[in-house]
């Protein structure tokens, strides 16, 4: 037994030294470097005759997108897990059934066993941006997407799936239920986190971002195995559309302080967070009054997923697809390539284009 | 039941009736999809009842369950006090811990009977301003607006300073977060202007137990006097079976001496006493007892310490209406003050005649927007939930308030109504708006709109900056029309200190034509 004095006397010291403790680590803490998800083990070469029954591939015509000048061909060689030879870069997958293409776009692009190995630690992040709306609205991704791709993950021995983002109004619990993903993911054994607020850490950015120095993002998006950034395709009056470079604007500290400069710094976002795959969400694409919606005459069915590790890659394919912009013509893409995330010059890249 | 099982027992009531009470409190955060009535103790309340019932001329279902409470004090008289109130127990409990016999100032028991009076005549004339000294609606407001927004900072702090240097403990801040976070702990941080006010008068409230134990119910509490009133003519009433031999230590241990014992012997007064019964085990000659039967069973050692008098009533009368009077002669009652924005739908809905102050509202509002007013309203509405859209926004999937006010002061809307329901207006600065006085690109406020058509248009402008550069802008204009006063472009905006659009209360054009 010891007395109240000496209790009070010692928990007063405790409390003082975890403190101090603290404020040590975090001068002493080494500043984090900007390790981009370590890239994916070598692909395993799934034969595409395993997607499905109406494969076909095709190299899509530089009509759609010449390639500007403008991107160093240096840079080209720094994307992410670049595919082998004969792998396509960009898969596109069309069909009625949101489950089944989300199947068939992971298989174009090489099987979820290229992306996923057993006991890993997987996030996924679709565009959970609000609580206001069911999926029918298009402003959150669908769920039949994200539990499939869930599923997926889990078939290809992951440890655990979890599934988070923080919107930007209304609480993530109901965001969570009110778009239908919460429901969905558990239903296939997925975990829902809520964002925790203790678990931001600020990150230095390397000398490729232009804008950003250093910012709070979510240490567990940096130390998962995998990340599957799912966003859906909608139009946003700034940024014009907002698709998978955008959408990482959820996993990191005060997105609003991101809007000073905001195509510039959404582009500096892919310097440090690097999904291991980005998956387009075209089920339904929402034409205007976004990213919020509301408004059913403002959504259009697209019935299409748009996959590739490369997010310059998929933003500017969807944007030409669903919006008919040209990638250039949004900034946070042009500057994406012009900093080596990415590219579109499709021309010179192999799009594989599946019909389920 | 020996005598010390009784005591026992209205201890381990009390226990259960606190911890229920802060039970329901918590998981307010979790809104209006509780299976429990978040809003039990306010239906229990006699005087937020029937105050709110008389100044809104209405008769408020879910408010008569305090029918049962009035019968419940007819029968036990003050029980309600002494083995239910969850303030009281937190003054037992919260207690400098050797009472000295208190002086029973005797004129000071009746302030009590004139605010409750004073309520009353005002509530006759429609108002409610002193509700906030209900026992249950200043606990209630204190906690929700001060005591467990700072137990969150708490709760984040202690995990942002653990979470990188204790890696064990892990689990345990996933099990908070994962589990409590938006059901007992709110979603969000939320920020209260009147926090640090209205912890001090809890505090204050606390504190006034050194001068008197329980100094609160015994002089001021209104609520108090509501059964007070019923426990002169209640069935069940303390008294002394026997003549004893003064040895006065039923009066040593009473904590609202109800009891006196001087040389005329022992007596009691039942509009004080909350039947606690701490007296029974005190006395060593079990002499005291609680024994149904009215006044005319229980005439041994009764004592009235106030006898109410007609110059009691005239005078709580006259204070009403010279008070309620000087409230409409203030500005609000000729025209609402510009940041005057009420929940949805409260505006149109006589809305001060039905707010008890017992800032439910504010509690499960969960961005924080909801806050208790400074004088917005009015002195007359101090403490009457208001907007404050700077520091929170009304969310567009989020009804909670009118689903949670006991006293339908803000209507039951459903999610669409609620979306409909224009709470205010917002105007753009242009002075100060980035792309209109600064010349770079911000459209904060029109992502954020929540209006499925967007009440915030832009307009497409080329300038040219002071340096001579060609810039291109969207500048924002509000569409007033479409406008529902949400506030969240305001509380998004990124400019600091105030924002460049700001929610005013609700324009109302006369209509044309």
């Amino acid at each position: 037994m010891i007395s109240r004095r000496e209790f009070i006397r010692r928990s007063i010291l405790y409390a003082l030294a975890i403190a101090s403790g603290n404020a040590l680590v975090s001068c002493s803490q080494p500043a984090p470097t900007a390790t981009p998800i370590p890239p994916t083990a070598a692909p395993t070469a799934a034969p595409p005759a395993t997607v499905a029954q109406s494969t076909t591939t095709r190299v899509v015509s530089a009509t759609i997108a010449p390639a500007p000048s403008t991107i160093a061909q240096g840079a080209m060689t720094a994307t992410p897990s670049a595919p082998a030879a004969g792998e396509p870069y960009l898969a596109v997958a069309r069909g009625a059934r949101p489950a089944a293409i989300t199947r068939a776009v992971v298989d174009a692009l090489g099987g979820i066993k290229k992306f996923v190995k057993p006991g890993n630690d997987v996030i996924i992040k679709p565009n959970i941006c609000n609580a206001q709306n069911g999926p029918e609205y298009a402003s959150t991704t669908n769920p039949e997407v994200v539990a499939e791709l869930v599923k997926l993950c889990l078939e290809a021995g992951a440890k655990r799936v979890r599934v988070m983002d923080q919107p930007f109004s209304g609480t993530a619990n109901i965001a969570y239920v009110k778009s239908g993903i919460r429901d969905a993911v558990e239903k296939v054994g997925g975990e829902m986190e809520l964002m925790n607020s203790a678990k931001y850490v600020a990150v230095n950015f390397p000398a490729t971002a232009r804008d950003i120095k250093s910012w709070k993002i979510y240490q567990d998006i940096l130390k998962a195995d995998v990340v599957i950034n799912v966003p859906i395709a909608k139009h946003h009056g700034s940024a014009r559309l907002t698709l998978a470079m955008k959408g990482l604007m959820g996993v990191i500290t005060n997105p609003g302080g991101i809007h000073t400069a905001l195509d510039q710094r959404i582009a500096d976002l892919s310097t440090v967070i690097k999904p291991t795959l980005n998956i387009v969400d075209g089920v339904r694409v929402l034409m205007n009054h976004g990213p919020t919606g509301g408004n059913l005459k403002d959504v259009k069915i697209a019935n299409t997923l748009i996959a590739s590790f490369d997010p310059v890659a998929v933003d500017a394919y969807a944007a030409q697809i669903f919006f008919s912009k040209k990638p250039q013509d949004i900034a946070y893409i042009k500057f994406g390539a012009e900093m080596g995330l990415g590219r579109y010059d499709f021309g010179n890249l192999r799009v594989k284009e599946v019909a389920v | 039941m020996n005598s010390n099982r009784w005591r026992r027992a209205r201890q381990i009531t009390q226990i259960i009736s606190t911890a229920f009470f802060f039970l329901l409190a918590f998981l307010t955060y979790r809104g209006f999809e509780s299976a429990l009535p978040l809003d039990l103790y306010f239906r229990l309340d006699p005087l937020a009842a029937f105050g709110a019932m008389l100044a809104a001329r209405l008769v408020i279902a879910a408010m008569l369950l305090a029918l049962a409470a009035i019968a419940f004090g007819f029968v036990f008289g003050r029980a309600w006090c002494g083995w239910l109130c969850p303030l009281g127990a937190l003054l037992d409990w919260i207690s400098p811990r050797a009472w000295r016999v208190a002086q029973a100032h005797k004129n000071w028991k009746s302030v009590k009977y004139v605010l409750l009076f004073v309520i009353f005549f005002a509530a006759l004339l429609g108002n409610l301003s002193l509700m906030i000294l209900d026992p249950i609606t200043l606990l209630n407001r204190t906690f929700s607006s001060a005591f467990f927004p700072a137990l969150n900072v708490v709760v984040v702090s202690t995990e942002i300073a653990l979470y990188p240097i204790a890696p064990p403990l892990h689990p345990f801040f996933d099990l908070i977060e994962q589990n409590w976070r938006g059901t007992i702990l709110p979603a969000q941080q939320t920020f209260y202007q009147l926090g640090w006010v209205l912890a001090l008068v809890f505090v204050g409230v606390v504190a006034l137990n050194w001068a008197a134990p329980r100094f609160w119910c015994r002089y001021l509490c209104p609520l108090g006097a509501v059964y007070a009133l019923q426990a002169k003519i209640s069935w069940l009433r303390p008294r002394a079976v026997k003549d004893c031999s003064h040895c006065a230590a039923c009066m040593r241990v009473c904590p609202t001496s109800a009891i006196a014992v001087t040389k005329d012997g022992f007596s009691v007064d039942p509009a004080e006493c909350v039947v606690c019964m701490d007296c029974l085990p005190a006395c060593p000659e079990s002499v005291i007892a609680f024994q149904f039967g009215g006044r005319r069973s229980a005439v041994g050692g009764q004592r009235s310490d106030v006898d109410l008098t007609r110059r009691h009533l005239i005078g709580s009368a006259l204070a009403s209406i010279g008070a309620v009077a000087l409230f409409r002669t203030a500005p609000s009652a000729s025209r609402d003050d510009p940041w005057l924005i009420r929940p949805p739908g409260a505006r149109e809905n006589n809305f001060l005649a039905k707010c008890i102050r017992c800032a439910e509202c504010v509690k499960v509002c969960p961005t924080g927007v909801l806050q208790p007013s400074l004088f917005e309203a009015g002195l007359e509405g101090f403490w009457s939930p208001i907007l404050t859209t700077r520091l929170g926004y009304c969310d567009y999937s989020c009804n909670a308030c009118g689903q949670v006010c006991p006293t339908g002061a803000i209507p039951p809307l459903t999610l669409e109504q609620k979306r409909q329901s224009i709470i205010g207006t917002a105007y753009i600065d242009e002075n100060r708006c980035i792309p209109w006085a600064s010349y770079r690109p911000c459209v904060v406020c029109e992502e954020m709109c929540p209006v499925p058509d967007k009440a915030i248009k832009l307009e497409p402008v080329d300038l040219i900056s002071p340096d001579g550069k060609k810039v291109h802008v969207q500048r924002p204009r509000v569409v007033t029309d479409m406008c529902i006063g949400c506030g969240i472009c305001e509380y998004k905006c990124p400019l600091s200190a105030t924002a460049a659009i700001r929610v005013y209360a609700p324009m109302q054009l006369p209509p044309i034509g």
